[in-house]
């Protein structure tokens, strides 16, 4: 049954592999709508088309929103505080990740550019780009 | 339900104590449930699943069927409606549905790491994101549109604490000051300590039954299921549109309402999903009792105080009644029934006949919306 049937274009584990080892934040595209996403389907959220291809997501982008975080999951927990955002990628993209360098509130703010940082760490790491 | 807080009873003690006791006051016999509806979404934490039949067997029904309805913080709000839908389908004549949650023998650091397993663990909870955290980033972006302050989100706060303190189930049992809340500690900014509902212990129980089958034996200020509903959202944020509102509490509404041919002046009061005093905005606003932008400045008017225009949360919500996970749903639907048998005391909402219940789940990739009617 696993080998058969409808699956991702990536796996979870290649997702991290690509981030960690390869430097590539893998995510999908629909050859239809050409609607992106960093999140794991089998058909485009945007059209329902099955036609999806796997691409490499740019890796600059502006921060949407965001919250510094000063009490963690046990995943984190020797990097708080830290910043998470959502940010909207110069490709169209909306991705997640965390910013190790943003300490308070002070440190980051909704538009602020930013650029992903390849890291053995658990998680897309992004700093600010002055 | 029990009292919400720190319980030294397990789970399952906790489960069958309060379900025996929705029984008994229903009047209905154990005899006659056809069907247990269990919540218990981190009955891990207490190595222990398959509740129901444990329940069942301590309730000397173990023929009875049951299951675990899980669905994060709105497990036993779609518990109740599961319950509803098997009745309305003929398929059983009652229903017990019970939600339990013990996570008060864990530290902060472990219950916060099993409640990021609601969110989606693979691309929020491994980008750093806590239940706080991504209720935060919700909260940014609605100050940022909407220029909502920090001192109407604290308004929040401190109705609800002013409500549980009139509440004997509550977790938290004193009102706070406007100063208190804006001294607490920032848990995820902007959230503040008193922003953020408690770790609480507790369980809740419903007895659901078709009011044709058992009018002889119906004891106490029953009330009509007047609508269930459920609706469902994208479950990331990232991969929503809008980060100023929950799109399924909008959709659960619209279709309670129809469900239930009623607008929405026709509702007296309301228990909304206020995990964080963020999400009780974004609750009154996507169900479309306040325009975007304008629920929390109504809650720092009184508007939603328990004997305001519109009650919200005269229990104390999840932020300050307390927010056991699977028991949420369940005591939500207490409170109104509660507030039907003028039983609430001080925090009583004057001329109490329709309620409406709005339960989430995570950060709205599930949401249920039940209305009930005084009968």
């Amino acid at each position: 049954m696993s080998e058969t049937g409808s699956k991702p274009i990536y796996t979870i584990d290649a997702f991290e592999h690509g981030y960690q080892e390869e430097g590539k934040i893998f995510g999908t595209e629909c050859s239809q709508c050409h609607h992106r996403q960093m999140t794991q389907v089998l058909l485009c959220p945007s059209c329902g088309s099955k036609a999806l291809k796997q691409i490499e997501l740019a890796t600059t982008g502006k921060v949407r929103s965001f919250t510094v975080q000063n009490v963690p999951s046990d995943e984190f927990l020797n990097d708080a505080p830290y910043g998470y955002a959502l940010v909207d990628l110069d490709d169209g993209t909306v991705v997640s990740g965390w910013l190790p360098e943003a300490k308070s509130e002070k440190d980051i703010q909704i538009g602020d550019k930013v650029q992903w940082k390849k890291s053995y760490k658990v998680g897309l790491i992004f700093e600010k780009v002055q | 339900m029990n009292r919400f807080g720190k319980v030294s009873e397990k789970g399952r003690e906790m489960a069958a104590s309060v379900s025996l006791d929705a029984i008994e006051n229903s009047g209905i016999s154990p005899k006659d449930i056809g069907y247990t509806f269990v919540s218990n979404a981190f009955g891990i934490a207490e190595r222990q699943a398959h509740l129901g039949p444990l329940i069942n067997t301590a309730l000397g029904i173990p023929e009875v069927p049951s299951c675990t309805i899980e669905s994060a913080c709105s497990s036993s709000s779609a518990a109740l409606h599961e319950a509803f839908v098997h009745i309305a389908g003929g398929f059983i004549d009652a229903a017990l549905v019970v939600g339990v949650e013990k996570l008060s023998h864990l530290e902060t650091l472990a219950a916060t790491s099993y409640f990021a397993m609601g969110a989606d663990y693979a691309f929020e909870s491994r980008n750093g994101a806590t239940f706080p955290g991504l209720y935060a980033t919700l909260a940014s972006a609605h100050l940022k549109k909407y220029g909502t302050k920090q001192e109407e989100l604290g308004a929040i706060a401190v109705k609800n604490h002013l409500n549980a303190s009139n509440n004997p189930h509550a977790h938290f049992q004193k009102p706070i000051s406007m100063e208190t809340y804006l001294n607490s500690p920032t848990i995820s900014w902007p959230l503040k300590l008193y922003d953020c509902c408690p770790f609480s212990d507790g369980a809740s129980a419903l007895v659901v039954v078709n009011a044709a089958k058992f009018k002889k034996d119906i004891k106490g200020q029953p009330a009509a299921i007047r609508a269930s509903a459920r609706a469902g959202s994208i479950a990331a944020l990232q991969d929503r549109t809008d980060l100023t509102a929950i799109p399924a509490s909008r959709t659960a509404a619209d279709k309670a309402l129809k469900q239930a041919k009623m607008e929405r002046k026709d509702i007296n009061f309301m228990e909304v999903h206020d995990c964080f005093t963020i999400a009780e905005v974004l609750a009154m606003e996507d169900m479309g009792f306040f325009p975007k932008g304008a629920a929390a400045k109504a809650a720092a008017e009184g508007v939603t105080a328990h004997d305001g225009k519109l009650a919200v949360n005269p229990s104390g919500g999840l932020k300050a009644k307390g927010h056991p996970v699977s028991a949420t749903g369940a005591a939500q639907i207490v409170e109104i029934m509660e507030q039907f048998a003028g039983k609430a005391g001080k925090r009583e909402v004057p001329h109490a006949t329709v309620g409406l219940a709005h339960n989430v789940g995570a950060t709205g990739g599930s949401c249920s919306v039940h209305i009930l009617q005084k009968v």
